[in-house]
């Protein structure tokens, strides 16, 4: 219990610091959601393998890791390193180093008309109004710290906004980069996405490294798909070995919706992946599909929670993994149907046999 | 003589009024687009038109090729022309697609005197219009619209309605949850069928659709009546004020 103690310890003067400096400190609601979150993690602390939920990830390396907050992306990389990781033919390029917004190496040419992409700590600070609807009010910081811990040091990160009817094709590709530089650093990216009815666009995350110190990326992104929209997100973890990489994907769905959620998880040393998509308007279909392949003591976790709450809603996930060494792969989830959601429609196709396990050593579970 | 004419129907699901008094006429070669806001009774009326039997009928008359609906079974109604495309196709385990389409076809043709049609004849039938529709063939051995996406569901109903060809379509909501590709193949199976002898209700709750399939008549449910009913720019005026202007007329004119 006291070592539990000083493992939080770490982090309150990192929060104290953080919220005197911090992107939209002086807006009442942003305040409060910070410090609400950050009370949350004290009270919860970080997960053991006693929590259903964690039963199949230990997370204590993270736990007794000093990471020190990372604020300033600059200067760490260059402007080569970005392209030459980066993918092409995107709508627009968004380049995150350590958790933040670094507009020189990103690029909005051509942007789609009803596209509006932005840093989240610039519309926090310009239009505060346009975000307080949505921050925060889907992700569960009850239930998951992680997810609290991302609240707490809530700022920066990607603000999406696709306006109704727009059909943006080519896809939204926001770039992370987690650089250590020699110290365990701790970046919380914060994204949130609001597509407004009938609208349809695909949102890249591509998660990356560079140098080979510990670091911690604790992402989190809100998803709010308005009625008839076609969203499809994509989560690509390819950091280093050195990495811990925590990630959750928060959908909203109204009616009609068809939402599609892929994530590819290749890099990273301790990887959780968290989806919880939730039903909330008649008719909407989710479609949620993993991939992970491990090698090396890699512990990769798929963790997803599907929520039906509204009649007449699909709802598939397919995960499948190759493990190859002392790797660990992990699929586990729920799907919860709510008593309004009549004809419902929900299966989980994916099965630990289909998932390919290459060393007697690696292990699928 | 119109195709089909609603005059001043009523319905009722349970104890609630539903629709309160719709008239309109189809005349055939027309396509009729029917919009309103969730809740205004858009699907009740394409599912009294297709006789779904939960539905109350308690005042007015349906006409359709000047004969009475509304005393027809459901299987009549389609042997006689009438098909529906479902908001929310069901799942038939066991039945494969190919064989469910073919015994549809063939339950239509013995009731007009028609010979049945084998599997051999049936086979380039299907072929040509799945690959209208870009259907791939592997969902035509798999049991109806079992673990199809939401988009397969509906172009595998413009698919049956390829292959039925009837004389009135109505197309319940078939826009929702298509991303735009699918939505212009969708649309583009629904364009060929259009014909100077078959009319199509579109039932939608955007404009989207409209762009691709053009109707002839629009026409804004709210509140169980039709507010008003305008030509293809009607449906640009709603995309932009939205129903909430049409909401207040449609209040406005409600007897106290």
């Amino acid at each position: 219990m006291i070592a539990e103690t000083q493992q939080l310890a770490n982090y309150l003067p990192a929060f104290s610091s953080f919220r005197n400096e911090a992107t939209g400190r002086k807006l009442p609601w942003l305040e409060r959601l910070r410090e609400n979150a950050f009370a949350r993690f004290c009270e919860k602390g970080f997960p053991t393998t006693r929590i259903e939920d964690w039963r199949f990830t230990s997370v204590s390396a993270i736990a007794h890791a000093e990471f020190e907050l990372a604020r300033d992306g600059s200067g760490l990389v260059s402007n080569t390193q970005i392209v030459q990781h980066g993918m092409k033919d995107t709508a627009c390029r968004l380049v995150f180093v350590n958790g933040r917004f670094l507009p020189e190496f990103s690029s909005f040419e051509g942007l789609p008309d009803g596209l509006v992409v932005r840093s989240l700590a610039r519309q926090i600070a310009e239009a505060p109004q346009t975000v307080e609807p949505y921050l925060g009010r889907y992700l569960n910081i009850e239930r998951d710290p992680f997810c609290a811990l991302n609240s707490a040091f809530l700022e920066d990160g990607a603000y999406i906004h696709i306006r109704r009817g727009a059909i943006i094709e080519a896809p939204v590709y926001l770039q992370f980069v987690s650089v250590g530089n020699g110290r365990a650093t701790m970046n919380h990216p914060r994204n949130l996405v609001v597509a407004e009815d009938g609208s349809q666009a695909a949102v890249v995350e591509d998660y990356f490294s560079l140098g080979d110190s510990a670091t911690l990326s604790n992402a989190a992104t809100e998803l709010v798909a308005g009625d008839s929209t076609v969203v499809s997100h994509y989560q690509v973890e390819r950091e280093s070995l050195e990495a811990f990489h925590i990630s959750t994907l928060r959908i909203q769905q109204g009616r009609s919706t068809n939402v599609a959620s892929h994530s590819l998880l290749i890099g990273g040393g301790l990887v959780r992946n968290n989806v919880h998509p939730v039903l909330a308007g008649e008719g909407g279909e989710c479609l949620i599909n993993g991939l992970f392949i491990g090698k090396g003591s890699q512990h990769l976790d798929n963790y997803m929670l599907v929520e039906h709450l509204s009649p007449h809603c699909g709802s598939r996930q397919f995960y499948n993994g190759i493990l190859d060494d002392r790797a660990h792969g992990v699929f586990h989830g729920r799907i919860i149907v709510h008593k309004e959601a009549q004809k419902t429609d929900a299966k989980d196709r994916s099965d630990r046999r289909s998932s390919a396990v290459l060393s007697p050593h690696a292990r699928h579970r | 003589m119109s195709l089909l004419e609603i005059r001043n129907l009523h319905v009722n699901v349970g104890e609630q009024e539903i629709l309160k008094g719709i008239d309109l006429t189809v005349d055939a070669g027309e396509v009729h687009s029917i919009m309103g806001p969730n809740g205004s009774g858009k699907s009740t009326l394409a599912q009294v038109l297709a006789r779904r039997e939960s539905y109350e009928v308690t005042e007015g008359q349906i006409l359709y090729d000047g004969k009475d609906l509304l005393e027809m079974k459901p299987e009549d109604a389609a042997c006689e022309g009438i098909f529906m495309a479902f908001q929310y196709p069901v799942e038939i385990p066991g039945i494969t697609n190919a064989y469910f389409l073919r015994s549809t076809l063939n339950a239509i043709r013995r009731y007009r005197g028609l010979d049945e049609m084998d599997a051999m004849d049936f086979l380039p039938l299907l072929r040509e219009k799945a690959n209208l529709l870009e259907i791939d063939e592997k969902l035509m051995n798999r049991s109806v619209n079992e673990s199809f996406s939401g988009g397969e569901k509906k172009r595998n109903e413009i698919l049956q309605m390829a292959i039925l060809e009837p004389r009135l379509a109505i197309l319940d909501e078939t826009d929702s949850g298509l991303d735009i590709d699918a939505l212009r193949t969708v649309a583009r199976g629904v364009n060929t069928m259009r014909d100077p002898d078959r009319a199509m209700i579109v039932v939608t709750h955007y404009q989207r659709l409209l762009n691709h399939i053009v109707p002839d008549r629009v026409h804004v449910l709210v509140e169980g009546r039709i507010a008003c009913s305008g030509g293809p720019d009607l449906a640009l005026q709603l995309e932009e004020k939205g129903y909430s202007s049409m909401e207040a007329v449609a209040r406005s004119a409600t007897p106290a």
